[in-house]
């Protein structure tokens, strides 16, 4: 069992998310990218442990970030999982308010997505 | 009596209607028959000739003196003349027969003579000349002698007695020839019975009755056939004019513009004119006598039209379709009366209107609108969508150029990525921009999040982050009172940083900007910026316009031209104000900033008049004066006739009103007695008396009545006496208050005239709903205009409150009686909105209510007067909404025409640095590389994202041209193919060619390429993890392009919509893409005269199939 905190990113787009992903593990943590909220949860029941942090696109085919959050939130080992919406659209504001979560407006660089992770995955 | 029937034929015409004939047995019987005749003839004054044998003659002659006749006086003057009939019968013979010539000449001659001695219209005339023939044994020249007199008779006017006897006629073989030249058969003399000889006499006086009787009837029958004949002349001549109307009309009908069909009882046509046949397209016998049902396309609507001419409706204007001989439906308006006889329908009368055109206007207008909606509304999701396309390569490459910063070694590859970083930033702020004006112009405006915020605290912030940005810049802030309000603050950051980065770049260097914030007033925060620097008077009004064009761009200008104009946006969203001034090389910029979000109540149609209040305060506070002022003011009293009488009735005061009413100033009356003013009789009754001792025992006394002024003249008036009583109870006086209502009495008589003129104005108007509402709003009058604007019928409405013409939202929102509210207060209400009719349906209308007020200004109710808009609104609405989807596409394809352009300049930037950062790094370092090749992939997307959109521009604006060039089809489909090797194995796909060689055409390359580049990505995209085939064969003429995948196909009945603009088959929720790929390949295939179809293949996935003419053809482009 590792040491590193465990950080899902959920990205459709395939650079993003390999960017994003390359850009945490260089940063220390474990990091797993899923490309639709289907494959995510596969992942997630196949997982050693939970996730300090997942980085959830809002738009992506098979299953959606919304719908994603709604499942994850039905679970009781997951639901209180830390969730950062990550998007383009301009209305990520109300949505992420809606879900009750924190939100990121795309494109989001990289100080900004050190710190987030950081602050999810301070304590061990 | 078979021989007779050959002589009484009915048709035949008479010899001589005045051709008599007598049979006779005795000669005294003869005479006195002949002198009967001829007496009658004298005394009608007819002259008579008489051309018998010498007895005869005698015997005449006898018979005439006994009915009084002077025969030698007759004979003198010509009247008689007396000729012997042997003479003149031998005068009349050639030979042995009478010759036509002689007779004519010898009897024609007595006749003409007697004629012209007399100057008598007619003659009468007697002959035997025939008797005498007939007594020779010459019947046939006896008979030929008749002949003769009846050719006379058309020569000359006489009547002829001819006279045969009996005894010359051995048997009766004869007697019908004879009768049968003459006109008339008289009586024969009656025969006494005797021996055998007699007998045939008899058989002969009863053939001539029997003949005589026949000649009548046929007379008779004759006059009565000839009535007939001129009846049925008559008739006829009615027929024929009636048929020339009738034609006249026909024709009329038949060659009438206006399409006229009947049809009967049965349903079946009946008749239809030439206009009717060439409507639909049928010849005559193809539609008259078929049933009219089979020419309806909508069977509902025929049997309505049946059912309410069956009610004994008068159709006018119904709506239907008509089925034409080719196939296409005509829209007709049919007008149509039905005639019913006990109920049922005997025939209809039908005109039809064509209002094909009409309708297909409306529905293609319809339908355009309906298109230009679906875009507008597809742009909500558009804007969200290129938000998400263009962002995520952005992100891309900011990460890996922020990542490759902290790497980078050496000052040329840091220089790149910082460059690369700042093309990005650029990218972004761009289309941050883009769609922020996507939102104000397209959207509907920039949406706020509003919060309570220091506007010092951002202009603080936002003054660091500009000078972080431009170091050289000199920024002087400056903060006074309090800057709180309801703002968005990330907005007004963006509109503070908009204007001091523009006052910056615009600006003198060497004077700073300021960046003022005032929060003195109570309601608005004021920002003021301020720099060094002119904008010419040209500029200055287009300051905040949108795109400010090239040739008003600074050379220091940086970017679309679309800050200020979004600086304005935003604070206008936020109810405020952005302003500038600009004047001796200093330039401000002002912004006024509300700080609360403005009430956005209902709109009203009236501005409130804030005097109402104060006068309603006045009216109510007229009282506390003191006893000075009281006496003043009754004695300013002008109207009114106060003053004071002592308990005898004398006149102690008098005012002014007094002094105007009656006449008499106060020297001339105080003192005198008031039964001055009464009229002599009342005096003399004591009636002045009499009220005052009924004011003294009830307190006070009223009347109307006739009083007289100083010079005598009556005046009605109202009487008030009030007793006047010290504390004590003992009486002081009275107090009389006098009103002159003579004026009033007249002018209410005037009103009541006039009133009654209105009343039957607006009863008459029927454009206008013209009606009263009592005090509480209930209605209580009604006028036609009314009735036809609401439905209501007077009984049914009035009494009725007027919310009943309320819609249900203004009910619930109790606006009735808020109108009436706002009528009261200030007068008038007026406002333009819907209304509900007695049916339920809506009407716009617009209407206005006025308080009326009486004479002492007591409400008394309210005139509320609506006029029908409601056609006018809908054609307004219908404008409005085609405008406004008209301007927003118009709009949208200028968004989309300046952000491609725009983004080309940092994304050409971009991708030269990425070019020199690869070089650089990729032999040294392959994990940048790695990151590098990333970047690189995702500029090319972005290029390709942006050459899309320009293209959609191009293509709307008409501007896409075609390079064409030969070359071989199966060439550049494996150069594609190849090419898109990547993305295939990325997407999972297998692609398969299955390419027919020598396929040669005259296409623009580039373009075809982007047609199949754009089908593969698609297919990729939607089909990710499938078999992919795509062929290429020719037919004549022709090339046709396909791509075939195994994906989840396409939804069923939208494959065409599939090429529309912004169209989509997945939902957005799950892909990405501007949507409008296909657009593109559609309008290329279509540019180069071919086509783009899609469908679902057999077996699963979808097929696009692009046909491509091998060469071109004159083709217009659909754009």
């Amino acid at each position: 069992m590792s040491n590193k905190h465990l950080v899902f990113v959920i990205e459709d787009d395939l650079d993003i998310r390999c960017s994003i992903v390359e850009l945490l593990e260089e940063s220390g943590y474990h990091t797993v990218g899923a490309e639709n909220g289907a494959a995510a949860l596969e992942l997630l029941r196949a997982a050693d442990r939970s996730p300090c942090l997942i980085l959830l696109d809002l738009m992506m085919p098979i299953m959606d970030g919304e719908t994603f959050h709604g499942e994850l939130r039905k679970q009781p080992g997951w639901s209180t999982i830390p969730v950062i919406l990550m998007s383009a659209y301009r209305d990520v504001a109300e949505r992420a308010a809606r879900m009750q979560v924190e939100h990121l407006v795309k494109p989001v660089g990289v100080d900004e997505l050190l710190e987030v992770t950081r602050r999810y995955c301070r304590r061990i | 009596m078979d021989d007779l029937a050959s002589t009484v034929a009915v048709d035949a015409q008479p010899i001589h209607p005045s051709h008599f004939v007598q049979f006779y047995e005795t000669d005294a019987f003869l005479c006195d028959a002949v002198a009967e005749y001829l007496i009658l003839g004298l005394r009608a004054g007819e002259p008579c000739a008489v051309i018998a044998t010498e007895a005869h003659r005698d015997g005449l002659a006898q018979q005439l003196r006994a009915r009084g006749l002077d025969v030698a006086r007759a004979e003198a003057d010509h009247r008689l003349v007396m000729l012997d009939a042997r003479r003149t019968l031998d005068a009349c013979m050639e030979g042995d027969h009478p010759h036509p010539e002689r007779f004519r000449e010898v009897v024609g001659g007595v006749l003409a003579s007697i004629s012209s001695a007399t100057s008598a219209q007619r003659i009468r005339a007697f002959g035997e000349m025939v008797d005498l023939l007939w007594r020779d044994g010459r019947s046939e020249d006896a008979l030929k002698l008749e002949e003769l007199w009846n050719d006379l008779a058309t020569r000359h006017s006489f009547s002829l007695l001819c006279a045969y006897g009996l005894d010359a006629f051995s048997s009766r073989r004869s007697v019908p020839a004879i009768c049968a030249t003459h006109g008339h058969v008289l009586p024969p003399e009656p025969v006494a019975p005797r021996a055998a000889e007699q007998e045939c006499a008899l058989d002969l006086v009863s053939l001539v009755t029997e003949i005589a009787r026949r000649m009548q009837i046929e007379r008779v029958l004759r006059a009565s056939l000839l009535a007939q004949r001129e009846a049925m002349g008559a008739l006829r001549r009615a027929e024929a004019d009636a048929r020339d109307r009738e034609e006249a009309l026909s024709h009329f009908l038949e060659t009438a513009v206006v399409p006229i069909h009947t049809i009967d009882g049965d349903g079946l046509i009946t008749w239809a004119n030439q206009a009717e046949l060439d409507l639909l397209g049928y010849a005559r016998d193809e539609y008259v006598g078929q049933p009219i049902a089979r020419f309806h396309v909508d069977a509902p609507v025929h049997e309505e039209m049946i059912r309410r001419l069956l009610a004994g409706d008068v159709v006018h204007d119904h709506e239907a379709r008509m089925r034409a001989k080719d196939g296409t439906i005509r829209h007709v308006l049919v007008s149509s009366r039905g005639d019913l006889r006990d109920s049922e329908l005997v025939s209809t009368r039908c005109f039809s209107r064509d209002i094909t055109e009409r309708k297909h206007a409306e529905q293609e207008r319809d339908r355009l609108i309906e298109e230009l909606m679906r875009t507008v509304h597809l742009n909500e999701m558009f804007t969200s969508v290129l938000a998400h396309d263009l962002r995520n390569p952005l992100n891309t490459i900011l990460l890996a150029g922020q990542t490759l910063m902290g790497r980078a070694d050496d000052t040329i590859g840091a220089r790149a990525l910082q460059r690369l970083t700042r093309s990005v930033a650029r990218m972004q702020g761009m289309l941050d921009q883009l769609l922020d004006f996507s939102r104000a112009r397209i959207n509907g405006g920039i949406s706020l999040d509003r919060k309570l915020a220091d506007a010092g605290v951002i202009a603080r912030d936002v003054a660091e982050e500009v000078r972080g940005a431009y170091p050289e810049a000199a920024i002087e802030l400056c903060a006074d009172g309090d800057l709180r309000g309801e703002l968005d603050v990330d907005r007004i950051a963006q509109v503070l940083s908009n204007l001091v980065g523009n006052a910056i770049q615009h600006g003198r260097g060497d004077v700073p900007v300021a960046l003022r914030l005032e929060g003195v007033s109570p309601d608005a925060i004021t920002i003021t910026i301020a720099n060094g620097g002119t904008i010419s008077a040209e500029l200055l009004p287009l300051l905040f316009a949108p795109f400010r064009g090239a040739h008003q761009r600074g050379p220091r200008s940086q970017g679309l031209g679309l800050s200020l104009y979004l600086s304005d946006q935003i604070v206008r969203a936020h109810g405020g104000t952005l302003a500038a001034w600009s004047r001796d090389d200093r330039t401000e910029l002002t912004v006024v900033l509300p700080r609360r979000a403005a009430w956005s109540g209902a709109r009203s149609a009236f501005a409130a008049r804030p005097a109402a209040a104060a006068e309603l305060h006045q009216r109510r506070h007229v009282g506390s004066a003191t006893d000075d002022s009281l006496r003043m003011l009754i004695r300013s009293i002008r109207d009114y006739a106060i003053f004071m009488l002592d308990p005898a009735g004398y006149v102690m005061s008098w005012n002014t009103g007094a002094e105007l009413i009656n006449g008499y100033s106060a020297d001339e009356i105080i003192g005198q007695h008031f039964s001055l003013f009464y009229p002599r009789e009342e005096r003399r009754s004591g009636k002045c008396e009499r009220e005052l001792a009924i004011a003294e025992r009830t307190g006070h006394y009223e009347e109307q009545g006739w009083r007289l002024r100083k010079d005598g003249t009556p005046f009605w008036a109202n009487v008030l006496i009030t007793a006047v009583r010290d504390p004590g109870g003992e009486l002081v006086g009275f107090a009389k208050v006098t009103r002159d209502l003579t004026e009033e009495r007249l002018a209410k008589e005037a009103q009541r005239q006039s009133e009654e003129r209105f009343r039957l104005l607006v009863e008459g108007v029927a454009e206008y709903a013209i009606f009263l509402l009592d005090p509480e709003g209930h209605v209580s009058t009604w006028n036609s205009g009314a009735e036809r604007i609401n439905g209501y019928r007077a009984s049914e409405i009035i009494g009725k409150h007027f919310s009943a013409f309320s819609t249900e939202e203004d009910l619930r929102a109790g606006k009735a009686e808020t109108e009436l509210e706002i009528a009261t207060r200030d007068g008038r209400f007026e406002d333009e909105g819907w209304r509900i009719r007695k049916d339920g349906s809506r009407l716009w209308a617009n209407v206005v209510l006025t308080a009326l007020h009486d004479a002492s200004a007591k409400l008394i109710g309210f005139a509320m007067v609506t006029r029908d808009l409601t056609e006018r609104r809908k054609h307004e609405d219908d404008r409005i909404r085609l405008a406004q989807a008209q301007e927003a596409v118009r709009l949208r394809d200028e968004f989309l025409s300046i952000a491609s352009h725009e983004l080309k300049t940092p994304l050409t930037v971009l991708r030269m640095q990425l070019e020199t950062l690869r070089k650089r790094f990729a032999r040294t370092d392959p994990s940048i590389a790695t990151q590098l090749d990333r970047t690189h992939r995702a500029s090319q997307r972005l290029t390709e994202l942006v050459e899309t959109l320009l293209d959609a521009s191009r293509i709307a604006t008409g501007q896409l041209e075609l390079r064409r060039e030969t070359f071989d089809l199966a060439t550049l489909v494996r150069e594609v193919v190849d090419r898109m090797g990547e993305g295939s194995s990325a997407a999972r796909c297998t692609v398969t060619c299955h390419l027919a060689e020598g396929i040669c055409g005259t296409w623009d390359r580039s373009r075809v390429d982007q047609v199949l580049t754009n089908l593969l990505a698609n297919a990729f995209k939607y089909a990710a993890g499938t078999a992919i085939e795509v062929s290429a064969h020719g037919g004549p003429g022709i090339a046709l392009l396909e791509v075939r995948d195994h994906g989840p196909g396409l939804p069923p009945g939208r494959e065409a919509a599939l090429f529309h603009r912004f169209e989509r088959a997945a939902s957005i929720q799950h892909y990405g893409g501007l949507g409008l790929g296909l657009y593109v390949v559609d309008q290329i295939a279509r540019a180069h005269g071919g086509d783009a179809i899609a469908a679902n293949a057999p077996g699963g996935g979808a097929r696009f199939r692009i046909e491509l003419p091998l060469h071109p053809q004159s083709k217009a482009m659909n754009v």
